[in-house]
């Protein structure tokens, strides 16, 4: 696709409007589809008492909160997709393949597990022990690839994920085989990558963190920019390499650990979206992240839609969805890059 | 009456007639782990000077490059820029004076060849700012003087050696720098874009007044572009001075360690270097 030779604010604005509507526009017919059909006008308008409103019970109680959090945890995923892309410079780099979601879910199912409810500066445990998760296998594997000169192969990178991957879900599988049957039945929905629990609490816990890390990941989106093109020409421009790389994982931890502590680890969001949104607004991060922020949480909302209707009333976890398309989607990229 | 104040000069430590130098390397001594790649390594540039550095493989040429520009943390008190030490400098404010150019780069992201040049302004844009007018005429005007104008909606990654060399320049050069940094510039390209690439350094240099430091390979081109050479060994300086007096038989032969024959060529210069089979 051809775009011009370089970011202008002509563009920019142009383009955030166009993701801008496509996500508005989804976020509004979402939650009018489902296997039950809903009367919109009594929903909204009824006159009866809420309670005895069935229409905008499963409108407001049902489907929004599920829709806001699908929502936002596109976003999040395709924002720390985006941002591990350019720390590595490596563009098959995501939460899923880097093994940080699984990090993440190392972190939340022990919190589960071990039934810390309490809450810490009103972020619950099980988030907080995500993020910690997230965090801690990001610097695994980015101390298993790195070298003095800062350059390091797919393959090795690939592999550390795989590795990250492996060593977390058997942590995982042990404190699973540990737990008791409700414990049990809950880790294993939770793992499959599910919006279905969302409610407004969870989506109004999770939204300040993702916000916060959107903020100061775009506001720090060129010296990205610049460290994805190598590190030391990066250095040579003024930009403190150190300081973006802490500032990049940690955010991009916290917004992967926020959402996989509400919706579990839903697979290859981080990696498909920001890939097709580069093609077509360029590798620039200032645009690319909110960009793949709003493009992400609109694909997560379609795809839960798929999950939701498409074998209804039975209602698929929407990380099968994203793990079929993504699984091809992989496979595709590693075969393109061999070529 | 009103007392008539003398003007007060500025104090300074250096007269005019002896310029303060631009660079100074002081008594150096530098490792990654171990084993010091450089050793005692003492040496000044003065502005204006092109000044390439020469030795063998491993000999500590790229490590010094990156130390001059601030790429790598220097003891204290033993490189300093103008009259301040690199370590003190923010790192904005050593990026609007020095540039530095790898030998090669490579981004996997479908950056435009314009983007690439324009990443050269960002110590001077604030976080989240966006490039300015003039920052697009200073852009244009160095992709203009690298000859690069023409392929600037062309992805980087997908230009030749030399194309991208180019492009590098032309991003050090809207950095608007006093001292230019390069490692090994020339040393994947072929004879012609060495040559164009030195060409256009030489231009920079003698137009622009851009001091130049780089790390080269090639004796025969550093001995006709650089004013002046310093030659490396095992992380020490073994000579520094200009390409004549440096480019002696039994140095060469001593610090490469193979017989070599100088040969004058036949329109007169510098003696070429021929390595005896």
């Amino acid at each position: 696709m051809s775009r011009t030779a370089i970011l202008t604010r002509r563009r920019y604005s142009i383009s955030l409007a166009s993701f801008g509507l496509l996500f508005i526009g989804t976020l509004l017919f979402a939650p009018l589809v489902g296997p039950t059909h809903i009367d919109l006008h009594n929903a909204l308008m009824g006159s009866r008492d809420f309670s005895e409103n069935v229409d905008a019970n499963i409108l407001f109680v049902a489907r929004l909160p599920r829709v806001l959090m699908g929502a936002l945890a596109g976003a999040a995923l395709s924002l720390a997709g985006a941002v591990f892309q350019a720390l590595l410079r490596n563009d098959l780099a995501a939460p899923f393949t880097l093994g940080v979601s699984s990090g993440a879910s190392l972190g939340a199912v022990i919190a589960i597990s071990l039934e810390w409810k309490f809450h810490f500066l009103g972020i619950s445990t099980v988030s907080l022990a995500a993020f910690l998760g997230a965090l801690g296998s990001v610097l695994l594997v980015f101390n298993l690839v790195r070298t003095p000169h800062g350059q390091f192969s797919t393959s090795t990178l690939l592999l550390a994920g795989v590795t990250a991957n492996f060593f977390f879900a058997s942590l995982v599988m042990f404190l699973h085989y540990l737990s008791d049957f409700t414990q049990s039945f809950q880790i294993v929905r939770w793992l499959m990558g599910t919006l279905d629990v969302s409610r407004y609490e969870n989506f109004l816990s999770t939204l300040p963190l993702v916000l916060t890390g959107a903020a100061v990941l775009i506001w720090r989106a060129r010296d990205l920019n610049l460290t994805s093109t190598g590190i030391e020409s990066a250095m040579s421009r003024g930009v403190d390499v150190d300081r973006t790389q802490k500032t990049g994982f940690i955010m991009a931890s916290l917004v992967t650990g926020a959402v996989v502590a509400i919706s579990g680890p839903i697979g290859f969001v981080g990696l498909i979206v920001p890939h097709i949104v580069r093609l077509i607004v360029g590798p620039d991060l200032r645009l690319l992240l909110p960009a793949s922020m709003l493009f992400g949480g609109s694909f997560l909302v379609l795809c839960d839609t798929v999950a939701r209707t498409l074998m209804a009333p039975v209602e698929i976890p929407v990380g099968i969805i994203t793990a079929m398309l993504g699984g091809p989607f992989f496979i595709w990229l590693l075969k393109r890059k061999h070529n | 009456m009103s007392e008539i104040k003398q003007p007060v000069r500025p104090v300074s430590a250096t007269t005019p007639e002896t310029p303060s130098p631009l660079l100074t390397v002081q008594n150096l001594t530098f490792s990654y782990d171990e084993a010091p790649v450089l050793r005692q390594v003492g040496l000044q540039v003065n502005a204006g000077e092109w000044v390439g550095v020469i030795g063998p493989n491993g000999s500590g040429k790229s490590t010094l490059i990156k130390l001059m520009g601030g790429l790598l943390q220097s003891p204290p008190g033993t490189v300093h820029f103008g009259a301040r030490d690199v370590r003190l400098y923010s790192k904005p404010e050593l990026a609007r004076r020095i540039a530095w150019i790898p030998q090669e780069a490579a981004t996997p992201f479908s950056f435009t060849a314009f983007e690439m040049v324009m990443m050269g302004r960002h110590p001077f844009l604030k976080p989240f700012q966006f490039e300015g007018p003039e920052d697009f005429e200073l852009c244009h005007r160095a992709m203009e003087t690298t000859s690069t104008l023409k392929f600037k909606t062309r992805r980087f990654s997908e230009l030749s050696g030399g194309e991208k060399q180019r492009v590098l320049i032309a991003s050090a050069i809207v950095q608007s720098p006093e001292l230019l940094l390069l490692d090994e510039p020339t040393s994947s390209l072929d004879l012609k874009y060495q040559v164009q690439v030195l060409e256009l350094l030489d231009r920079l240099n003698l137009q622009r007044g851009i001091t130049l430091v780089l790390a080269i390979h090639d004796l025969n081109l550093a001995a006709r572009y650089c004013h002046r050479l310093v030659l490396l060994k095992d992380g020490k300086v073994v000579r520094d001075g200009s390409p004549e007096s440096v480019l002696q038989k039994e140095t060469l032969e001593e610090v490469y360690e193979i017989k070599i024959q100088l040969v004058t060529p036949p329109g007169g210069g510098h003696p070429l270097i021929f390595p005896e089979a």
